[in-house]
């Protein structure tokens, strides 16, 4: 057993690649270390290596095959020449003895099959090694094996464990390169269906600067509703600028198909924000709607000018207009609670702290992606009065802070009038609104959005409409970092933080991630002393949840708050109860018209 | 205060306008409304429209006094339609040569029609309603007026101005209807204060040989002069009434024939807002409340040009005062430097004190274009606006 674990490291290191393992594990024991090195030599010594391989096995089976064989032959003596007898028996027995041979070289495989369902593999990894020793006789398959086999011969007992524990550790990493990720299975359709986008497997025909963007969208470089939708709508634009029209074909259709691909890249990289599919759907419009007989670069001029007149209006222009609207409804001496981070809110609170009201934001924020940091961080640089908490503390933050109203931010306006925004939303519309009836007060839920993130579809939960953030986010235990303002509450916000964090990566494990992590290296340690020990993996964290049997991790992105806890939608084109929201899609036409 | 608040909705009509632009207008003539000529302001990087803040034409017009001359010559005349009609007459009496001008005359004079008001919430239904309804005439006009020159343009919208009053009195005829199938035989039907609303609505009813009961309930103003009329008119319509105190409501309730078919409230009001909270005189939130509580159906008989757009966000005194009306009913005394206010002094202040009532103790509106949700109010009034 000890030996099999000072041997180890040598596997476990080699785990991830079989094949590679079978090349280095002979460096481990000394006597296979010839049979390693001989291997790539030419036939000769092969075949050498063979019958001295053979020869042990042969002088152990020929002393049990020599006993029938002496009486056998001290039979013939008699009956005939002893001399011709003794020559046939002579190569009877070297016969046998080579036949005994080979079936004890093939019993000992099937018994090494036997031990464990590794040596599948390890059949899979033999045939390549005799690439160069393919001009062998017909015999070649035996050849195979025996080496393979009489490899392991000199210390059987070790070496069998040790390439069975091979299998085992080396077997389950392969397994997960084969299966899919692990998937929750009600949010099944959510997962990707293709490999998320890359630059290498972009195809020619995709524009470099929308290369540039999708992996910008992928990797949450640029992330939230307007930003992407706007520079979405620039790559596009310059897509549309470096475009010819093939002869042959008008500009409106097949602007649209070369668009398309763009597209489907976008949406690889992530899926696309309503925002986004508004404005694409919108640009597609306008192109399916170029005259044919526009000349190509007045189209592509006209194309470009709707294009900035668009993100002016629809995104510029609306956000001031809503800035200005939401500002009126701040009042000196209000406390403001915020969820994560909108740009619109920002600006609101910023806008409104200029005018000078005097009140306090209370941002909430939440694991991963504590998108809450950045918000804090802008409105403490513009001089408000900022409280940082996590949203596992949001039951007492609304309780002792006396909050009297709430901003949100949106991803999208449904059209049943319900907010798809960050997860986490809905429980702070949630809180805001029941902890205040029942201190008989009224805090208003206002939700800031444009109307470029108003869509027609209706969804009843949020498992329909949602986006899956990487599932590993969730395992990082790093403590968050931990934020105040100048005068306010730094070691409320520290508690609050800590407890917060201790408290949700406590739901998840049984161990705090802090112990887990320090535990890590030991933790390992004994997964590979007892490998079959599926018990083990709980101490490993939730490091391990790919091996771990029946835990999984889901880290969605949005989810969906009712129109019961909103009051308020303000929009561009003024102050709306949740309600009107198909109103305004109705009268604003492009998103409906195409939908 | 009150011109600041106004300044915005006006800002925010061009706002609403400026984004529009880019598909409703042609922007030849239009062009002079906005500040930046359309053609910069394709160039120009991103800002909003500034408010128009040059001085409006002088005029010697009193439009305070018209207004208060019409309410008090007509008593069937709503403050939003006498708003309108003083517009109306503003415009007819002030010659003006551009559009620009007409709009800044109508948004300074309504400024100053609202100013002059304790509660200006109807009024403000009313003048934005025209303003909105002259920039739209604007941008509709028939093409035979495409070309013209704008005294021929401002001569049609005048035409069209009395055209619009004319509409707006049709509404209560029309609310009369759409409620009559409301209005069980042998019903008791409670309502609150005067309203010329739900006056025509039990006129209309009574005339329709249904028979019913109504129950008044008396705001803090008491019987007033009209209410007396308007009892007497129905009176003779041979239409049981009985009259009771806010106090009174509950026992009242609990008196009805058990056997009879279930009473149900109909009320008027002053203004509706945006989330379908409507404004009334004091007590319509008590009684709504009640209404609630035992189950009874609260019915609010309205015309639709009382809708305001303005979204509360409650129904305290800052929502009051963002819609431009200050009343304080909190005066804590400590009995030594006054002596307490007596009885006819509490009832002669909050007389014309106004209150919200919110949207989820109303079951209907019941308007000239039908019968809606609190929620419809919103979809109505974009649907007007954009």
């Amino acid at each position: 057993m000890a030996d099999s674990n000072s041997s180890d490291p040598s596997a476990g290191g080699a785990s991830l690649n079989p094949t590679a393992a079978s090349f280095t594990m002979p460096s481990a024991s000394d006597s296979n270390l010839t049979n390693g090195h001989a291997q790539p030599a030419p036939n000769g010594e092969g075949q050498s290596k063979v019958t001295v391989n053979s020869q042990p096995r042969t002088a152990e089976s020929a002393g049990k095959a020599t006993d029938p064989n002496v009486a056998e032959a001290g039979a013939g003596a008699k009956l005939t020449g002893a001399q011709l007898k003794k020559q046939k028996a002579a190569e009877k027995a070297a016969r046998r003895a080579e036949k005994v041979a080979e079936k004890g070289a093939q019993a000992q495989v099937p018994a090494q099959t036997q031990g464990g369902p590794g040596p599948s593999g390890t059949k899979v990894e033999i045939p390549r090694r005799p690439s160069t020793t393919k001009r062998e006789s017909d015999s070649v398959p035996q050849l195979r094996r025996t080496p393979s086999g009489s490899r392991t011969l000199p210390i059987r007992v070790g070496s069998q464990q040790q390439q069975q524990q091979q299998t085992l550790n080396s077997a389950p990493p392969e397994k997960e390169k084969h299966h899919e990720p692990k998937k929750v299975g009600m949010f099944s359709h959510l997962y990707p269906k293709e490999k998320r986008a890359t630059l290498a497997g972009a195809g020619r025909e995709i524009h470099p600067a929308v290369l540039a963007l999708g992996l910008q969208l992928r990797d949450y470089v640029i992330c939230g509703g307007n930003a992407r939708c706007v520079a979405t709508l620039l790559a596009f634009k310059k897509v549309i600028q470096t475009y010819t029209t093939p002869s042959g074909v008008a500009l409106s259709r097949h602007l649209l198909t070369h668009l398309n691909h763009q597209i489907a890249y976008l949406r690889n990289a992530r899926p696309l924000s309503t925002s986004q599919g508004n404005s694409i759907r919108w640009l597609k419009n306008l192109i399916s709607t170029q005259p044919v007989e526009a000349a190509d670069s007045e189209a592509k001029q006209s194309l470009c000018e709707a294009i900035d007149l668009y993100i002016r209006e629809r995104i510029t222009l609306a956000d001031e207009v809503i800035a200005r609207e939401a500002t009126e409804r701040i009042e000196d001496g209000d406390v403001i609670l915020t969820y994560a981070k909108s740009s619109i809110v920002e600006k609101t609170l910023i806008n409104a702290h200029r005018q000078g009201k005097k009140f306090k934001v209370i941002v909430v924020d939440s694991r991963p992606m504590f998108e809450g940091k950045n918000h804090a961080r802008s409105l403490i640089r513009a001089g408000l009065r900022v409280q940082y908490a996590l949203l596992t503390a949001i039951a007492d933050i609304v309780d002792q802070e006396a909050v009297t109203k709430c901003f949100l931010g949106a991803s999208a306006m449904l059209g049943n009038g319900k907010l798809l925004s960050r997860v986490g939303s809905a429980m702070v519309a949630m809180m805001a609104k029941e902890c205040s009836k029942n201190k008989s007060r009224n805090v208003p839920v206002i939700v800031l959005c444009e109307t470029v993130k108003f869509s027609a579809k209706a969804v009843l939960d949020s498992i329909i409409l949602n986006e899956l953030g990487d599932a590993d986010a969730l395992v990082d235990s790093a403590q968050p970092e931990v934020f105040s303002s100048t005068n306010l509450s730094g070691p409320g916000a520290a508690a609050a933080a800590s407890k917060g964090s201790s408290k949700k990566s406590g739901s998840k494990d049984k161990d705090t991630t802090g112990k887990a992590g320090s535990k890590k290296p030991g933790g390992k340690d004994k997964d590979d002393d007892d490998p079959d020990d599926k018990g083990d993996f709980s101490n490993a964290g939730l490091e391990a949840w790919q091996d771990q049997p029946g835990l999984f991790l889901l880290n969605i992105m949005y989810d969906v708050t009712p129109a019961d806890y909103l009051d308020l939608v303000i929009c561009e084109l003024g102050s709306l109860p949740p309600e009107a929201v198909p109103v305004v899609n109705g009268v604003h036409g492009d998103d409906q018209a195409i939908a | 205060m009150e011109t600041v608040t106004w300044r915005l909705v006006w800002d925010s009509i061009l706002q609403g306008l400026f984004l529009r632009r880019a598909k409703a207008l042609t922007s030849q003539t239009i062009s002079n409304i906005f500040l930046s000529p359309p053609a910069s302001s394709l160039s120009t990087p991103p800002s909003t429209p500034k408010p128009i803040s040059d001085p409006s034409p002088s005029t010697d017009f009193d439009i305070v006094a018209f207004y208060n001359d019409l309410i008090n010559s007509d008593a069937t005349m709503t403050p939003p339609i006498a708003a309108i009609e003083s517009l109306i007459s503003l415009l007819a009496n002030t010659p003006l040569t551009t559009i620009s001008e007409t709009l800044a005359l109508l948004s300074t004079h309504s400024s100053k029609l609202l100013a002059s008001q304790r509660n200006p919430i109807p009024l403000s239904a009313g003048t934005e309603l025209f303003q909105r309804y002259l920039v739209s005439s604007f941008q509709q006009r028939p093409s035979s007026l495409a070309n013209s020159d704008f005294t021929t343009l401002r001569h049609h919208i005048l035409s069209n101005s009395s055209l619009f009053v004319k509409r707006a009195n049709e509404a209560r005829p029309k609310i009369a209807h759409h409620a009559l199938p409301f209005i069980k035989d042998d019903s008791t039907i409670i309502t609150y204060g005067y309203s010329r609303a739900v006056q025509a609505l039990l006129t209309h009813a009574a005339e329709c040989n249904r028979f019913f009961n109504v129950i008044y309930v008396l705001p803090a103003t008491g019987l007033t002069e009209r209410l007396a009329k308007s009892i007497a008119a129905l009176s003779e319509l041979s239409i049981p009434t009985a009259t009771i105190s806010l106090q009174a409501l509950t026992y009242a309730l609990a008196s009805l024939a058990p056997s009879a078919p279930p009473p149900q409230f109909i009320v008027g009001a002053t203004a509706v807002l945006e989330n379908g909270s409507i404004v009334t005189e004091l007590g319509m939130h008590q009684l709504a409340l009640i209404a609630k509580s035992v189950s009874i159906p609260l019915h609010v008989a309205v015309e639709s040009y009382k809708f305001v757009r303005n979204f509360p966000l409650g129904y305290g005194p800052s929502d009051l005062a963002r819609l431009g009306v200050k009343q304080d009913v909190l005066r804590f005394e400590d009995g030594v430097s006054h002596s307490p206010s007596s009885q006819a002094d509490i009832s002669s202040t909050e007389g014309g004190m106004v209150e919200i009532t919110q949207p989820n103790l109303i079951s209907a509106l019941i308007t000239e274009n039908g019968i809606m949700t609190p929620n419809a109010v919103s979809e109505e009034l974009i649907k007007l606006w954009f």
